[in-house]
């Protein structure tokens, strides 16, 4: 018997279907966002939240794991803004701030002063009001699969950031996106970031994400990301989200021809958290590398999703998921790699290695390849285990303690993905926060 | 009649001219040296000998033993009897030396309308090759090429050779990579395979092979054809000289 | 592959060969729960592409639910070069032998465990259903 079944709506998505309610009535800008919104609403309405029957949340069941839903964040009052000028989680690097606050953009947050010549910023709530030209780029890539989590952002579309940097243009300092949650309340944000690169346009980005620890506050953000050809990124991105929040992050990116691109992701925060990335290799001779590190304990659980999809002949990827798990954390790494029809001389690689520092500790690991091309080189490699009894052994005997020895190993093998970092003093602020970690860890 | 009767012979690969009219004319059991600077067109000239995809033939002609050996695909060419020592062997994971070799002995003798070799006639056979050229059967063993050191994979190019018992073998940069024991080796078991009914031609870019495999011709390669021949005296004065006169001649 | 019991070792070799305009998916589990304690698996998984319009996917799923698991898991695709082709050519074999050596050795790692009989058989099955696939 397979009677059809209605699914019950959880609370969880009760609460979100009456606030894409109240969104519906609230916001309302320009035609082509508007619709965009609404079609992401009926979508997210229709599927509800993901649970693990949906292939690409398997392992991340959000409707079982996600209770409640928060109320839409306020646009944050003095006191907030008041608050978020401190949460810098580099402060010692010299960078562009664009600050947003619970969602919102703060302008008197940011340094939007003396920009470089050939870069736009924008509010992105003030240029939806203005029916800016660039808003239009705005859902313009749109993955092979529907996403409750980017289905979502957009239905609650409505504030973030617009960068784009024109022709030949270049970052003389990195441009920092400074997520910041701040209260004592929970509350769900939803923000927006679209970055749009000219051709030769060379571009030094950092998004990171912050807020209290237990807060359950629910951070929803997607960033869209054009890179034109002969472009040059480099990406750093840290989630630092307080210990009780839920993250849930989607970065799309369309790439060109004879691009580099270097994406280092390091999550760190967050109870729950999801970070979903697809990289589209548009252009021919591409050269794409994702190095990510994560650092779990407690119950923590992440999830890092990521589609390659190598739709133009001659790209390089390399692609590197490190996950140090300890307490009875939960590290989840989905990579897929996707050969097109005609994408030959693709050269591919992907390599996940799960260190399990307990007992209580999981990883899940799905390194996936699809090719529909012959001349093709393309791999992935995945590990678990324990830190090496040998190595330990041979740290021992030459005298250096067990905690300290395990704490050299750990850091070694998780700085694999962040010692290629480009940016000196991003390496080494992310290092000493693995190594902060590790002493924490006791 | 020659036995490769090579004659105004161009040749294009990616666009670019390679071969510029070479002429070469080698007769039953002679030895040729071609000798060349990098980018002369040496290894493009044997692989176009041998068929290799990839290259255009916009020109000239070459015979073997009369025949249009441009015509023919690189199967045939081999059961013809032109053998071609790579360079770079190619390495095949999973498929054993003495199967590799077995196969490649059958299928030559099958299209030249011989009858297959049996088993222990063949492994008679290789034993006996093996010997001269100091392989060991173990590495018979293992995979065709794949982990073998630079000598192991030349020494089993010559061994490939003795068994398929070409009537032309060429022998591309036969020495690069080798210390001098291991060019010692492969040297002595090139001139076993001198005969009167076989030809050889030994391309190189150096000269101290030729101390060891001494040619009854030696030709000087540039710009893609045969600029100068001469006795194995040629290749002294070359080592002497340097290729710089030639190319400038060419 | 489901590891329940403790010191328990496991082994998947999956070599897949897709010709012409045929798909070949490999999709595999391999978990180790809590109580077993020194699981091991190693999982390799080949795919061989022969011709522009055919198609390989790899699916496993891994899990490790205690840290003295060992899992590792390789996966590479390939494709028969025209560089091993025409050296094999070289050697007098035709087009089609070519191909038959190279999936042999491809194969070969899986066909070796197999009896006698069957793996005389399997051999012969690739080799028809390979006739064609080049040329």
């Amino acid at each position: 018997m397979n009677a059809e079944v209605k699914p019950i709506r959880t609370p969880a998505e009760q609460a979100l279907a009456a606030a894409i309610e109240t969104a519906r009535a609230k916001f309302s800008s320009a035609k082509p966002v508007a619709k965009l919104r609404e079609k992401a609403a009926m979508s997210f309405l229709e599927s509800g939240l993901p649970h693990r029957r949906i292939e690409e949340w398997k392992y991340t069941d959000l409707r079982a794991l996600m209770r409640e839903a928060a109320p839409l964040a306020p646009p944050p009052d003095a006191a907030a803004i008041k608050a978020a000028k401190t949460l810098d989680p580099f402060p010692g690097i010299e960078a562009r701030r664009l600050v947003l606050v619970n969602g919102t953009f703060v302008p008197e947050l940011s340094d939007l002063k003396a920009l470089e010549a050939g870069l736009t910023i924008l509010p992105l709530a003030r240029a939806l009001a203005e029916g800016h030209k660039l808003t239009g780029k705005i859902g313009a890539i749109v993955p092979d699969t529907y996403d409750a989590a980017l289905a979502l952002n957009t239905a609650f579309l409505n504030d973030g950031i617009i960068i784009a940097l024109e022709k030949d243009a270049k970052t003389e300092k990195p441009i920092h996106i400074i997520h910041c949650n701040v209260g004592k309340s929970p509350v769900a944000t939803f923000a927006r970031a679209l970055i749009l690169l000219g051709a030769s346009a060379r571009a030094h980005i950092i998004e990171s994400f912050v807020g209290p620890d237990g807060v359950g506050y629910q951070a929803n953000s997607a960033l869209e990301l054009h890179a034109g050809d002969d472009s040059k990124l480099d990406f750093v991105r840290l989630q630092a989200e307080g210990d009780t929040a839920l993250h849930l992050a989607t970065l799309l990116a369309e790439i060109g021809a004879r691009v580099k691109f270097s994406l280092h992701p390091v999550t760190m925060g967050a109870a729950l958290s999801r970070f979903s990335v697809l990289l589209r290799f548009a252009g021919a001779g591409t050269e794409g590398k994702l190095a990510a590190a994560n650092l779990l304990r407690g119950r923590q659980h992440a999830d890092t999703t990521l589609v390659v999809d190598h739709a133009a002949p001659g790209c390089s990827s390399r692609e590197l998921n490190k996950s140090a798990l300890d307490g009875a954390s939960r590290g989840i790494f989905q990579g897929k790699i996707i050969v097109r029809h005609g994408a030959q001389k693709t050269d591919a690689r992907m390599a996940t290695h799960a260190l399990l520092l307990s007992d209580n500790a999981e990883s899940d690991n799905k390194p996936e390849l699809e090719i529909f091309a012959d001349d093709v080189q393309c791999g992935h490699g995945a590990t678990s285990g324990a830190l090496d009894e040998t190595l330990l052994f041979y740290f021992l005997a030459r005298g250096i303690p067990r905690e300290q020895a395990e704490a050299l190993l750990i850091q070694s093998f998780v700085g694999e993905a962040i010692e290629t970092i480009a940016h000196d003093g991003l390496r080494e602020a992310l290092m000493e926060r693995a190594s902060n970690w590790l002493k924490e860890r006791g | 009649m020659a036995l490769l009767e090579v004659k105004n012979l161009q040749v294009e690969a990616g666009g670019k001219k390679i071969l510029n009219g070479l002429d070469l004319s080698v007769n039953v059991g002679e030895v040729h040296a071609i000798m060349g600077p990098n980018g002369s067109g040496k290894s493009t000239f044997s692989y176009v000998l041998a068929g290799k995809p990839g290259y255009k033939i916009t020109g000239g002609s070459a015979r073997f033993e009369g025949e249009d050996l441009l015509a023919l695909a690189p199967d045939e060419r081999a059961a013809k009897g032109l053998f071609l020592a790579f360079q770079y062997p190619l390495e095949i994971p999973g498929v054993t030396t003495m199967t590799f070799l077995r196969t490649a002995v059958n299928a030559v003798r099958k299209k030249r309308g011989e009858a297959e070799i049996s088993t222990p006639d063949f492994l008679r056979f290789v034993r006996e090759k093996a010997a001269a050229l100091h392989i060991d059967l173990e590495m018979l063993k293992r995979a065709v090429n794949v982990g073998f050191s630079g000598g192991e994979k030349k020494r089993n190019e010559i061994l490939q050779m003795a068994l398929l018992e070409p009537k032309l073998g060429v022998l591309d940069e036969t020495d690069s990579g080798l210390d001098i024991d291991a060019l010692k080796v492969v040297a002595e078991g090139v001139n076993k395979l001198r005969s009167k009914k076989r030809a050889i031609i030994v391309i190189t870019h150096y000269q101290r092979l030729l101390d060891h495999i001494v040619p009854d011709i030696v030709h000087v390669m540039a710009k893609g054809k045969i600029v100068r021949s001469g006795g194995p005296e040629l290749a002294l004065e070359l080592e002497k000289k340097g290729y710089a006169a030639f190319e400038q001649a060419a | 592959m489901i590891h329940l019991g403790k010191n328990s070792t496991s082994r998947i070799i999956s070599k897949g060969i897709a010709a012409a305009s045929s798909n070949n998916t490999y999709r595999g589990l391999v978990s180790a729960h809590r109580k077993a304690t020194g699981a091991r698996n190693f999982t390799n998984c080949d795919s061989l592409l022969i011709g522009n319009n055919c198609g390989a996917h790899t699916v496993p799923y891994i899990e490790a639910k205690n840290s003295s698991a060992v899992f590792e898991h390789e996966a590479t695709t390939s494709k028969i070069s025209e560089d091993t082709l025409f050296y094999c050519m070289q050697r007098g074999l035709s087009a089609e032998e070519a191909v038959a050596v190279v999936v042999n050795g491809f194969v070969k790692d899986v066909l070796q465990q197999l009896p006698m009989e069957f793996a005389v058989e399997a051999q012969k099955l690739i080799a028809i259903s390979l006739e064609g696939s080049v040329g």
